[in-house]
């Protein structure tokens, strides 16, 4: 087959060359004899060669040589010399355009063939199926290399026909018994070949030619072998002559109607034969349509993760593994489809079928869905261990951010729990997300857009109706509806969010607080049955929340009432040196019944220490009821014995059984003005102490308490008061106070208090005597009250220090090693360690809880004097103020701060932007002694 | 600095300095071996630890009844002792004086 060339073109040319034989010779006419030119006529062929075929460039080359012969006649020059030169020149111009375009034919052959073989090759290499590789290879050989093309192929044993293509009658397609022959194909030029991949024979290839003036030569049967070569290698990439169209038919038999996935890939990892079951687990309809989607598409369609929530790769997958030789054991996978989100758990097993030499060649798949299991279980282990949790801690907002942290990633990316405060802000109290960086995000997110209670929608409206809210699908339309700053939809959208869910925190039926479930980069959508283990999670946080919640409420009012009913600050007695100490006993209980009061009345001072019998809201009220009284009669008569007489008249008037042990002394100037006495009462209550040159007396005659009896008289003890005396009145919790050796005691005591030289120095020693001896958690409070007569003695210099240091995870390093440098010269090194341990314990709350990161500044500042050291932490965020409570909550920081109340000697947390958590440590009596 | 020795099916966790905020997830992930039989955390060279090691600990104890590897803790000077102590841990926590008792 000659290639033919474009049709416009070609009848271009000739025309091209006739018009030009046919000028030349109308001038040659015109002008002859005389002038002769016919010759030039030669440049017709050469014209037509340019882009005609052979055989028209021989008729105008014959034209040519005709109209030079016929020119004698008008010329006059038949068969002269000259005639016969330009004769026998033109004819020689023609041969030489004739072989020109033969030569130039030759070249556009060779081209065209290339071309053919290399779009042949593309189709091989281009991962099509079968029947696409077929059409397009059909396409590619009719019409430009024959009329007609024909492939057969052996299938499963027989030869089928698998692509005709041509015009006109078409050969039968069914129930072909050998490769036809000419007269089958009614085409008078026909060539057959074989189409041989890898060795073997898979079918032959047809083509034929019916148009006239087109036959094969030898040229054309070469080219058409290697043709053939190429087809095969295409169609045997297309998976047609591979082993497994004989096994895919058993395969399909035999596994077909399984329930069970099961794949089968070859060693590309194209997937040979997919069962219906394991097209439906891809989300298609059919097997079929999956075989005809590429193997990259396959892939792509998912997000496949480990049971630890890490991405799998797919040549980590079972099949991928075995077909490398390696042995695989099963492997649970949780796979998410990009699309529609729709999230299965899977249990994927692998065996490899071995090819003769051993190797394996092919991965059979067997993909058991185990969603429903897996859901279950994570369900059941997630409310477990969420139940543990809520149980174990009544600080809640550590807990919920456990519970926050169990259900990401297998539940959702983020879940954060929300809880609205006094002031109607519904603030985020945990948040969890298994990257730091974007639960960080996410506190900064909730700081800049606060979400309040009276927000239309959102948490505010699952708080109202104490209904959960599940949006499967969050398109960017609703994003947009719902928030309307742009900046903050940025924020949103950087995010990713694809399925939320916001279930109330409920406690006794009513919502507390609210969780939220984002599902982001996941991409996957949340189920019904995702929203029922969420609101079961929500259920339980709200109940354990409340528990907490009721605990802490408790445990605050008990401290307020009892800050309430202790005097803001001990007088400034001139002469007297007071000091007091409030120990409330355990975390766990109510208001105390201690109190103290210190005030001037008319000639002097009147110190009281009183304990209320019962706990809570009425012993509050009752201590409130004590104090004031006391005061207002010691005031308007200034004597123990009216004070106590009117208290126990009021007390014993009241319905209900109100019962307060007090002892209380009044201090007064003698007549000179210089020396002092006390008059002592004492009304069910242990005596006061004198500390007088390192010995100890009891001070007061038992007499009985307050409230019990209207007819009560006290027996007062009068004592006359030097320089130095310390004169100690406390509750009964002191020598109550329980350790492992028993009671502390008055023995105990007694030592204890022989060498307190002040007033602050007697209630140190105490306090620190207590500290050492007490175990476990004590039945009562205890309240001390001191006073030393004589002026205090000059303090000295005290010493400042302050630090401002970045935030973050040294933070805690830098603030130790900074303070222990200031204090090395002040302290012993065991106080000196338990500093340390303080700071580091504020500071790492500082970062912990109140946010403060690399890019905020923690200060600190220590302030050392002869009695002690005092070190203030302050912190950019809320610090310790908690949450769903703005007031202070000083247990909030947990196991932290029960250290440091029980490291330091007080400690206080001042709420506040920024918070100031501080603490002071009492520094030993031996320096004051000295 | 955080050491792993093992000892057949014992991990003996060594840490030396200080536990604070900033090194306990450090010995944290040194000392997760699930597989272990037992856990030695060896607090002898600790020269300073705070509530972080509390947690530390506290976690390893979870760990432990969650099937974890039964935990021992090595420590003997006062601090580290101590804050056990205050921690209430002491009572429920297998302590020892040295990592052969600890691993006997």
């Amino acid at each position: 087959v000659t290639p033919s060339a474009s049709p416009r073109r070609r009848l271009a040319a000739v025309l091209a060359g006739l018009a030009l034989i046919g000028l030349v010779a109308g001038l040659d006419v015109a002008y002859g004899p005389t002038e002769v030119f016919i010759t030039i006529v030669v440049v017709g062929p050469f014209l037509t060669a340019l882009a005609a075929e052979r055989r028209d460039v021989i008729m105008v080359g014959a034209l040519a040589v005709a109209v030079t012969i016929a020119s004698g006649w008008w010329n006059d020059s038949i068969a002269t010399g000259a005639q016969v030169i330009r004769i026998v020149g033109v004819l020689g111009g023609a041969v030489l355009a004739v072989l020109s375009a033969q030569v130039r034919s030759r070249d556009l052959l060779a081209q065209r063939r290339l071309g053919l073989l290399a779009a042949v090759a593309e189709v091989a290499d281009g991962e099509l199926s079968l029947r696409v590789t077929v059409e397009r290879i059909a396409d590619l050989l009719v019409p430009r290399l024959a009329d007609l093309a024909v492939i057969d192929a052996m299938q499963g044993g027989t030869l089928s026909r698998i692509a005709v293509r041509g015009e006109g009658p078409e050969p039968p397609t069914t129930a072909i018994q050998a490769i036809p022959d000419a007269a089958e194909l009614r085409s008078p030029s026909s060539v057959v070949v074989p189409l041989r991949a890898r060795g073997r024979v898979l079918g032959a290839l047809t083509l034929g030619l019916r148009q006239s003036g087109r036959t094969f030569r030898e040229g054309d049967r070469a080219f058409a072998g290697v043709l053939a070569g190429r087809v095969a290698l295409a169609l045997d990439n297309a998976g047609l002559f591979s082993e497994l169209e004989s096994m895919e038919a058993q395969l399909t038999a035999a596994l077909g109607s399984l329930s069970d996935a099961v794949t089968v890939q070859n060693r590309e990892g194209r997937l040979v034969y997919v069962n219906d079951a394991a097209a439906r687990t891809m989300g298609f309809a059919d097997a079929a349509t999956v075989r005809a989607t590429p193997p990259s598409r396959l892939v792509s369609r998912y997000d496949i993760f480990d049971e630890a929530g890490r991405p799998v790769d797919i040549t980590a997958l079972p099949g991928r593994r075995v077909l490398n030789g390696e042995a695989a054991p099963p492997l649970v996978v949780r796979s998410v489809h990009r699309g529609t989100g729709e999230e299965r758990w899977q249990l994927i097993k692998a065996s490899p079928v071995l090819d003769r030499e051993g190797r394996p060649y092919l991965a059979v798949n067997v993909i058991e869905d185990i969603t429903d299991v897996k859901r279950a279980e994570f369900g059941q282990r997630l409310l477990v261990e969420a139940g543990a949790l809520l149980a174990a801690s009544l600080e809640y907002e550590d807990t919920l951010q456990q519970v926050a942290e169990l259900a990401v990633p297998e539940l959702a990316d983020w879940c954060g729990v929300s809880i609205p405060d006094a002031s109607g802000e519904i603030r985020q109290v945990a948040v969890a997300h298994v990257d730091p960086a974007k639960v960080a995000f996410a506190r900064e997110y909730n700081r800049r857009y606060p979400v309040r209670v009276e927000d239309p929608d959102g948490a505010a409206e699952v708080l109202r109706t104490g209904a959960s809210q599940l949006v499967t699908q969050i398109p960017d339309e609703l994003l947009e509806a719902v928030l309307p700053d742009p900046d903050q939809l940025e924020l949103i959208r950087s995010i990713g969010m694809r399925s939320v869910m916001l279930v109330p925190m409920m406690a006794a039926g009513r919502p507390i607080g609210v969780v939220t479930f984002v599902s982001a980069e996941s991409g996957r959508t949340f189920t019904e049955a995702d929203l029922a283990l969420a609101e079961e999670l929500g259920r339980r946080a709200g109940t354990a929340v409340a528990n907490a919640r009721l605990y802490a409420e408790r445990t605050h009012i008990a401290r307020t009432l009892q800050t309430g009913l202790l005097p803001d600050a001990v007088p400034d007695i001139p002469g007297l040196a007071l000091a007091t100490l409030y120990r409330p006993a355990g975390e766990e209980n109510w208001v105390g019944g201690d109190f103290y009061d210190a005030f001037a009345v008319t000639g002097g001072w009147m110190v009281v220490v009183g304990d209320v019998a019962g706990r809570g809201p009425e012993a509050a009220a009752l201590t409130a009821l004590a104090r004031h009284t006391l005061r207002t009669a010691a005031t308007i008569a200034p004597d123990p014995l009216s004070a106590l007489t009117h208290l126990n008249l009021e007390l014993a008037a009241r319905p209900e059984t109100s019962l307060v042990t007090v002892g209380c002394a009044l201090v007064t100037r003698g007549p000179d003005g210089d020396s002092m006495r006390a008059r002592i009462a004492c009304a069910g209550h242990p005596p006061a102490l004198l500390v007088r040159g390192g010995e100890v007396q009891a001070l007061g005659r038992f007499g009985p308490m307050l409230g019990a009896f209207r007819a009560s008289t006290w027996d007062p003890v009068d004592v006359d008061l030097y320089d130095g005396d310390v004169l100690i009145l406390y509750t009964d919790g002191v020598i109550d106070t329980r350790g492992r050796d028993g009671r502390f005691g008055e023995e105990r005591l007694w030592e204890t208090v022989a060498s307190a030289v002040d007033a602050g120095d007697a209630v140190r020693r105490i306090d620190g005597a207590l500290r050492a001896f007490e175990s476990g958690e004590q039945a009562d409070d205890t309240a001390i009250l001191a006073i030393r007569c004589g002026t205090a003695p000059a303090v000295p210099g005290v010493v400042h220090h302050r630090l401002e240091l970045p935030g973050g995870t040294t933070a805690p390093r830098r603030a130790r090693r900074a303070v222990a440098t200031w204090l090395a010269e002040e302290l012993a090194s065991d106080r000196l360690y338990d500093v340390r341990v303080l700071v580091s314990e504020l500071v790492t709350n500082a970062v912990r809880h109140a946010g403060a990161d690399e890019g905020h500044v923690i200060g600190l500042d220590v302030v050392i004097s002869p009695v002690s050291v005092r070190v203030s932490v302050s912190d950019p965020g809320p610090g310790f103020i908690p949450v769903a409570d703005p007031r202070p909550r000083p247990e909030g920081g947990g196991a932290g701060l029960l250290l440091v109340d029980r490291l330091s000697s007080r400690w206080a947390v001042e709420p506040g932007r920024p918070a100031v958590v501080w603490f002071e440590l009492d520094r030993p009596a031996a320096s004051a002694a000295a | 600095v955080v050491r792993r020795h093992e000892h057949g099916t014992a991990l003996v966790v060594e840490v030396q300095g200080e536990i604070d905020l900033s090194t306990a997830g450090e010995v944290r992930v040194a000392a997760d071996a699930p597989e272990a039989g037992r856990l030695v955390l060896d607090l002898r060279g600790v020269d300073f630890m705070d509530t972080s090691g509390i947690r530390l600990v506290v976690e390893l104890m979870r760990a432990e009844e969650a099937g974890g590897p039964e935990l021992a803790v090595v420590a003997d000077h006062y601090p580290v002792l101590r804050l056990f102590d205050m921690a209430g841990l002491t009572p429920r926590l297998r302590l020892s004086r040295s990592v052969d008792e600890a691993l006997g």
